[in-house]
């Protein structure tokens, strides 16, 4: 089978992993990091990959067409809704977002999403790639502030933008199984000591990426959207569907 | 006039001290609370919440606008009570259960309060029962409500659910927002009223509050 995937670059290691083990063949877009807290903007640039994909597709010999299109994307902010390809299905996993897929299924991020309380998630990718909460980082924000606002300012946006903190109680590190991640772990670490969260090392499972890439698209994890239909959502736990 | 003006000018500015300075000195010279509020301190936050809303000015500067409002607010709030000069309504807001990040609300709970709006935050984690009985407490005109998961906006149908149990359906509406919120999530669950970001969400509260 051959697959055109796009993929969030938090995912880029386990799903570059996960694709070098495959029998498919997998062409790959990256998107960048972030996109979900603008969920128009991600929307837009999935369909613009979706379309250049799908125009590519016309010029290719038979043999070297794909099969489908999948995303390496959850719902992310329902950022995946409303997407719609024209030629080629469409492959969505049925999670929230990348944390289900860090942790090999929605079942078990729901679980621990409901059994603990204000649970902020950490990965060697969301290190890497974001902006994401501790001491160093909000040094800079502040001393940015300071620049453009002034000092008395500056400290206000400060308790504005980390009044979060104190509402969350977990910091949780999902450990992968495939790299070194013990530096950013550490980290993590030091922050959840610093904003007296607690800390934990939750242990990676790449199935869920795995069957993702591989083409086992069962109809619980998996929405396969059918050529000129939409990504819609579904609220009553299948997360999406097809639509018109 | 020049010195509500004035006021507006530095409120968008994010400048407390001054704006705080100002609206003293504006009500030492006897101009009419109303007024100070209306031309100054509302009006500022009108041209923050429309830059806001095309992209002109971001975050930092609605909160610091807000701040620089809420400092002239302090001193002006007595004042405007004694001249009979009432809220232009209430709402009650928080985030859903489940869901801890509170950047989006507050960003609307300052635009309502800079339309005239007296909004009764009940913070974050909160749940329908608490979005119901507040507004009951209040005589709220509006229940708002915040999600930022995904895993949480459902819980937003419980509010409306709890609301209807409760018999006060036909007296406050209810709005909803947040990066993963639509018209059509609006429209499945049966609240009134989805905006996509902050400002229209004040424009949309004010409407309902004034049309009652």
């Amino acid at each position: 089978m051959r697959i055109a995937l796009i993929g969030c670059m938090v995912l880029a290691r386990e799903v570059s992993y996960a694709l070098y083990q495959s029998k498919n063949t997998i062409q790959c877009s990256w998107l960048e990091q972030g996109l979900h807290n603008t969920p128009e903007a991600l929307r837009q640039r999935l369909q613009e990959e979706i379309d250049r994909i799908e125009s590519r597709q016309q010029t290719l010999p038979a043999e070297q067409k794909a099969d489908a299109i999948v995303l390496a994307y959850g719902l992310c902010s329902n950022g995946v809704v409303g997407l719609r390809s024209r030629t080629l299905p469409l492959v969505v996993p049925r999670c929230d977002d990348c944390i289900s897929l860090f942790l090999g299924s929605r079942r078990r991020y729901l679980d621990l999403f409901h059994s603990n309380n204000g649970i902020y998630w950490f990965t060697k990718g969301w290190v890497e790639n974001s902006f994401i909460p501790s001491k160093e980082n909000y040094d800079a924000l502040y001393a940015h502030y300071v620049k453009e606002y002034g000092e008395e300012n500056a400290a206000y946006l400060m308790e504005v933008e980390t009044s979060f903190i104190q509402n969350y109680e977990n910091a949780f590190f999902i450990q992968s199984p495939i790299y070194d991640d013990s530096t950013e772990a550490q980290k993590v670490r030091e922050t959840a000591g610093q904003f007296g969260w607690d800390f934990r090392e939750v242990a990676g499972d790449l199935g869920y990426i795995s069957d993702l890439v591989n083409g086992i698209w069962d109809e619980e994890r998996f929405l396969v959207c059918p050529p000129n239909k939409t990504i819609v959502a579904d609220y009553q736990g299948k997360k999406i569907a097809e639509g018109d | 006039m020049a010195l509500v003006n004035e006021i507006s000018t530095f409120l968008q500015q994010g400048r407390a001290p001054k704006v705080k300075e100002l609206v003293a000195q504006a009500l030492e010279e006897g101009v009419e609370p109303k007024i100070i509020l209306e031309e100054g301190l509302l009006d500022g936050m009108n041209v923050i919440g429309e830059k806001f809303k095309n992209n002109e000015v971001f975050v930092p500067e609605v909160l610091i606008a807000a701040r620089a409002m809420n400092a002239g607010l302090e001193i002006l709030k007595p004042r405007l009570a004694q001249s009979g000069v009432e809220d232009k309504g209430v709402a009650v807001i928080g985030t859903i259960k489940g869901d801890l990040h509170d950047i989006g609300k507050n960003l609307v709970k300052m635009m309502m309060e800079g339309k005239g709006i007296k909004v009764i935050d009940l913070g974050v984690d909160v749940a329908p029962q608490t979005f119901v009985d507040k507004a009951i407490e209040n005589n709220a005109d509006l229940i708002c409500c915040s999600a930022l998961l995904t895993t949480t906006m459902g819980e937003m149908k419980n509010v409306v659910e709890t609301a209807k149990a409760a018999n006060i359906r036909d007296k406050v509406k209810i709005m909803v927002g947040g990066a993963p919120v639509t018209q059509s999530f609006c429209d499945m669950i049966g609240a009134d009223c989805y905006t996509p970001d902050a400002t229209s969400a004040a424009d949309a509260a004010l409407a309902f509050c004034t049309n009652k």
